[in-house]
């Protein structure tokens, strides 16, 4: 009996994820210019911004520090039939 | 004093007001984002309490890390629209109008505008029981063109708006009867 199984490599999702980075900065930067060009001029509006782009710099540091020890040249293999997706034998 | 960029501000026009939507809306969206953020939270400790070995797995682990971060990124991005949604709608008494500016989605910003001398009739509206207790509902502004009709909508205290802006308009329509207009 042969076993059909297709092989997606783990950096696939990884290019998927810097995707998303890409269109999440994007509308990232168009909020904060409607802030900072059509708020209010005050200090609450400039803390707002800094708020956001404190916490958004934390974010994507600590997801950085959960990626960076990933090997990212393993795949994930689909069985047909089976569930190797948690590359867990005993899963 | 009072600042704001006003579109096309006209000579010696001082703000009188600035009005956003009820604090309480604000707090509405921010609760919302936290069960956003709490819910899948929970689910994932509890997934992970079951099935311990999900933190492990060598291509487990990365897709959880990714997906985690993605979703705090988008639900963080939520939060911050919604206070700018919530921050940019604005309405502005001035001198000598009602400027209301309304930011629509990403990509829409409304400005419209009508003058003190036009306003007929302002009517306030506290509707149920959330804007009875924490007192906040609409006002609205009528002017003699039968279609045209200002919504405040959500606002704190609508009746210290309504009675700001009948004191303007009385004001103003004095001010041009004694000039002559």
């Amino acid at each position: 009996m042969t076993v059909d199984f297709m092989t997606i490599p783990l950096i696939a999702f990884l290019y998927l994820y810097l995707l998303f980075l890409a269109v999440w900065l994007i509308f990232s930067l168009i909020a904060l210019y409607h802030l900072l060009r059509f708020g209010q001029v005050n200090s609450a509006t400039f803390f707002t911004a800094f708020f956001y782009l404190a916490g958004s710099v934390m974010l994507l540091f600590f997801s950085y520090q959960y990626l960076i020890p990933i090997d990212w040249s393993v795949g994930l293999t689909i069985l047909q039939g089976g569930a190797g997706v948690f590359g867990l034998s005993n899963f | 004093m009072l600042s704001y960029n006003l579109p096309g501000k006209l000579p010696g026009e001082q703000i009188i007001k600035i009005i956003r939507r009820d604090i309480f809306i604000l707090a509405g969206k921010i609760l919302l984002a936290l069960i956003l953020l709490g819910l899948p939270a929970l689910v994932g400790a509890l997934m992970l309490n079951l099935f311990p070995n999900l933190a492990a797995g060598e291509i487990s682990y990365p897709l959880i890390v990714l997906a985690s971060s993605g979703y705090v990124l988008f639900v963080w991005l939520f939060l911050f629209f919604s206070f700018i949604d919530y921050y940019l709608d604005v309405w502005i008494i001035t001198s000598e109008r009602i400027i209301d500016v309304r930011q629509e989605g990403f990509f829409s910003r409304v400005v419209s505008e009508l003058k003190l001398f036009q306003v007929q009739d302002v009517t306030s509206e506290l509707k149920g029981v959330w804007q009875f207790i924490f007192r906040f509902g609409n006002v609205y502004v009528q002017t003699a063109a039968e279609t045209q009709r200002f919504m405040f909508k959500q606002i704190p205290r609508p009746e210290d708006t309504r009675d700001t802006i009948i004191k303007l308009v009385e004001k103003k329509k004095h001010e041009m009867h004694q000039g002559g207009v």
